[in-house]
């Protein structure tokens, strides 16, 4: 009978031991999908959503006052599902290039940049420029993001040295200089196609240029996260406060920002 | 006079053998310099008596098997004073060179054949997990090592899947003495820092060993000196971090039967970008059961599990996140039978289950291989021996099965003459990773798998001849192979009605000729004083179009090393060495725009460079050295830093100091 048993449970035995597919899953932690939270002190909410912000072709548009409306009526309310996505328009088939810059026209601007993965972008060079249509924008937004770079709309920003938003008020920007979004046609990375040649199209448009040093390129192709508070002054007069504080979805995909707001400052 | 010295000196060196080192030292009738020139030409012949596996799967001696085995012995890894096996290929082997891929991943080029064409194996067992199709090399430190076996060409009848271009064994110490403990610990040049552990025990019929390594060195930038390379250059160097430890113990349940076991760790963390640091992983450990049947048989059975994981560690949200793992399951029958005129029957089986796991891969795949090979090495006569193997592989993916041959003759018509002529087929099936990998690269390009993959095959032919005399010892030989589908990324291509994407896809090429020669000289002198030169020649002749433009071998590589060695009394000797690796210039045919292939190429040239490093080591009361190195002696700097520049900054300085506890008296 032990025999018998043996003969059965050790080929057994040998066949799990020899299809084995790894061991101490436990070591390593579980990708999550980052959720939202918001909580609500007084008039002000502090919430914290995430935005896959990875594609190169899109904007996505996030409106404050719009999503404390919603969580002043459910504080359970999920941030995540309220930001809207529109893509960059890209030029007309056959659309000429032209071989002149500085008039500051939508569209898109060819750059040689002197990088590649392993190396930092230390210089640009213009190539051409091909006029595209206007950025569209929902009706109401406060800050939009594409990658690592940001734009108001009509605000201007300030970075603090502050590490905990939850302390950040009106008082700590008093006297704060704040900027604007300016022109560019370097920074919006829109199309990887030719990177290998160390071509890269960019947008042209106005970013703030503050905001986006939350996350900057570093050494190809990786970012260097800068998690301090920013200030948003909105064209309106009020201020929010935003922090990044993880760039990275649950599966390590790049420019997937979890962003922590506290709006509006008291 | 001298030669009679010689002879009397090697018999002296055989009896020496027979006999514990220390009780020679404890002969007050010896001088010092008898003692140190005893020791050489024990060194000598011990290293002519060097027992290897690798070439036959059965143990022979080095000056006897019939395959051409390169040995790098504990001797040689120990004045190397490598961390790992990169650092020992690259400093002690001809025709071994690395380059850096993107992010600097290494591959590695052995006389025309990269990487995934040769077969890495610790003890006889396969490696789990790649990068660029290369094995992690930083994973196997010298601490435990007691020396390499490397066989050049296809070695598939015996090995299977990967060993199109040969095969690397190394072999790991097994304790001979009661006891020992050694230390070491070396710094240099950005913060390099290594510490090793190595300790073994022999009572009875229980023996183990225990062994632990630390490294790290820290990231440093690389500055052209021209700006207007026609190449694409590297400006940052990342440094890692290692921990390694390792447990193997061996009990002699009879005196024909021996059981052993053995668990391994090892982590690697790479920072090139600080808040989201690389982390490679790796656990190992295997048993086996070697029985002496009879006096003539001999039967091995082992399993042997290796998981390799890359993850990436989220610092920001204190996230380890897998994202990549490979375990190779292995279990192996081999059964050996020496026949009473010196014939050697071998057969054996292998099963490995395959196991990947990625996030470039749409869901985890697994893959089983089943083998079975029967080698025949037939003593024909005292001068003449042929051997001759077989094997059939079986792949589950795509239902793959492949017969393998090889036959090797071996003639010694002077114990001194060695002639070898081998004819082997090598054969590589596609791994998980080339047939099923979706891999979006940075936005770049998706490095596709290919389903439709055929398995590469290779026919090789090498032919060397082996002469002993006085303490030379010449080795020249050469060797051809003709490769079928050889596998790679071909060129890049958009995909129809997708002219945004760029897609990098598996291919077979078509045919490849890789063919080349090697000469290698060493001689020892009784004065103390070493030589070891070695030179290759190689040429990859590839038809088809491939993205990868830092693969090529160089055509000429040089190896030189020289030490003097003396023992100047009991309390301590001296070894200074000088060695050096140059490598010729290569003319490479590049895309001058991957995007557009009919744009047609253009040279690219990688320029000659040459490398020297001195070594200085002082040997104090038989259980400490302190040892100082000098690397790149003549502070080469590339021009520029490309793929397969040496990624060196100029000359840089290394102290390390070691300690044999288990001497001291």
């Amino acid at each position: 009978m032990s025999k018998t048993l043996t003969l059965i449970t050790l080929p057994l035995l040998m066949l799990l031991v020899t299809s084995c597919e790894g061991v101490f899953d436990g070591l390593y932690d579980t990708p999550v999908a980052a959720a939202s939270s918001a909580s609500i002190v007084g008039n002000t909410v502090e919430g914290t959503l995430y935005i896959d912000a990875s594609k190169w072709d899109e904007w996505h548009y996030i409106d404050l006052p719009t999503l404390n409306s919603h969580v002043m009526k459910d504080a359970s309310y999920d941030l995540n599902s309220d930001w809207r996505t529109y893509s960059i328009p890209m030029p007309e088939e056959g659309t000429p290039g032209e071989d002149v810059t500085g008039h500051q026209r939508p569209g898109q601007y060819m750059y040689w940049f002197n990088g590649t993965i392993g190396q930092t972008v230390k210089e640009h060079e213009f190539r051409y420029f091909t006029p595209a249509a206007e950025q569209p924008a929902p009706a109401s937004w406060t800050f939009a993001v594409h990658r690592s770079e940001v734009r108001t709309n009509g605000g201007s920003v300030w970075k603090s040295s502050l590490d905990n938003i939850s302390r950040a008020s009106l008082a700590t920007c008093y006297g704060a200089v704040f900027a604007p979004d300016e022109w560019s046609e370097t920074d919006v990375w829109d199309d990887s196609g030719q990177m290998l040649l160390q071509l890269i199209p960019s947008q042209g448009i106005r970013i703030n240029k503050v905001l986006g040093s939350w996350l900057a390129l570093g050494v190809m192709p990786n970012y260097v996260m800068d998690s301090h508070v920013f200030f948003l002054r909105l064209s309106d007069g009020s201020v929010a406060a935003l922090q990044l504080i993880n760039h990275l979805s649950d599966t390590n995909k790049r420019c997937c920002l979890t962003i922590k707001y506290r709006y509006p400052l008291q | 006079m001298t030669r009679l010295l010689s002879h009397t000196l090697r018999i002296f060196s055989v009896l020496l053998l027979l006999t514990a080192a220390e009780h020679v030292h404890a002969n007050a009738n010896l001088t010092e310099a008898q003692l140190d020139s005893i020791e050489r030409a024990c060194e000598r012949v011990s290293e002519m008596e060097t027992v290897v596996v690798t070439g036959t799967r059965t143990p022979k001696l080095l000056k006897e098997t019939p395959i051409l085995t390169r040995v790098l012995s504990a001797d040689d890894i120990r004045k190397a004073d490598a961390t790992n096996i990169q650092d020992l290929l690259q400093a002690e082997m001809p025709g071994v060179e690395f380059t850096y891929a993107m992010n600097q991943q290494v591959n590695m080029n052995i006389s025309g054949f990269s990487g995934q064409s040769v077969l890495i194996l610790v003890d006889g067992e396969p490696l789990a997990g790649e990068t660029l199709d290369n094995i992690d090399f930083t994973r196997i430190a010298m601490t435990d090592v007691e020396r390499i076996e490397i066989v050049k060409g296809a070695a598939s009848a015996l090995y299977g899947s990967s060993a199109i271009g040969g095969v690397i064994n190394i072999i790991t110490k097994r304790p001979k003495d009661p006891w020992t403990l050694h230390l070491d610990g070396r710094y240099g040049h950005h913060n390099e820092q290594r510490y090793n552990v190595y300790h073994d025990l022999r009572q009875g019929i229980y023996s183990h060993s225990i062994a632990f390594s630390r490294t790290s060195s820290d990231n440093y930038s690389l500055s052209d000196r021209d700006s207007h390379a026609a190449t694409r250059t590297v400006s940052q160097v990342y440094g890692d971090r290692t921990w390694m430890a390792k447990y193997g113990a061996t009990v002699d349940v009879k005196p024909s039967l021996k059981l052993s076991a053995r668990l391994g760790y090892f982590r690697r963390t790479v920072e090139r970008t600080p808040d989201t640091p690389d982390r490679y992983h790796d656990y190992t450990g295997g048993i086996r059961g070697a029985w002496d049947i009879t006096s003539r048989d001999h039967m091995e059975l082992s399993y042997s599990f290796d998981q390799y994981d890359k993850s990436k560690y989220q610092r920001l949200a204190l996230l380890d996140i897998r994202d990549y793992s490979n375990v190779k399951n292995s279990t192996r029958l081999l059964y050996s039978h020496n026949f009473s005129r010196g014939d050697v029957l071998t057969v054996g089986a292998d099963y490995l289950y395959d196991y990947l796991m990625s996030n470039n891969l749409a869901a985890p795949v697994h893959q089983q291989n089943f083998d079975a090979f029967a080698q025949y090495d037939w003593k024909v006569t005292s001068e003449w021996g042929i051997v001759s193997a077989v094997r059939y592989d079986y792949f589950s993916e795509g239902s793959l099965s492949r017969v393998t041959p090889k036959v090797s003759a071996c003639w010694r018509p002077t114990p001194r003459c060695t002639m070898r002529l081998s004819y082997g087929m090598g054969f590589r099936a596609p791994t998980l990773k080339e047939l099923y990998n979706d891999f979006d690269m940075a936005g770049i390009w998706i490095v596709e798998g290919n389903k439709n993959l055929r398995p590469e095959s290779s026919h090789n032919i090498s032919l060397s001849g082996e002469y002993l005399s006085h303490g030379w010892n010449f080795i020249i030989a050469g060797f051809y192979n003709r490769i079928y589908n050889h596998i790679t990324t071909g060129v890049p291509y958009y995909k129809p009605g997708d002219t945004r994407q760029l897609y990098l896809t598996y291919i077979n090429l078509g045919d490849m000729n890789v063919y080349g020669a090697e000469v290698t000289v060493t001689k020892r002198w009784d004065c103390g004083l070493g030589m070891k030169l070695g030179y290759t020649y190689t040429h990859e002749d590839v038809s088809g179009r491939s993205a990868t433009p830092y693969m090529p071998a160089r055509a000429h590589s040089f190896t030189v090393r020289t030490d003097w060695d003396r023992q100047f009394n009991r309390t301590w000797g001296l070894n200074v060495a000088l060695s050096g690796k140059t490598f010729s210039a290569i003319d490479n045919l590049e895309y001058a725009n991957l995007y557009d292939i009919s744009a047609g190429t253009h040279p690219v040239h990688y320029p000659a460079y040459s490398m020297w490093k001195f070594q200085a080591s002082v040997r104090l009361r038989q259980w400490c050295q302190i040892r100082a190195t000098v690397d790149n002696l003549f502070n080469y700097r590339p021009d520029y830093y490309y793929y397969n520049a040496p990624l060196t900054t100029g000359t840089s300085f290394l102290v390390g100091l070691s300690l044999d506890i288990d001497r001291i008296k």
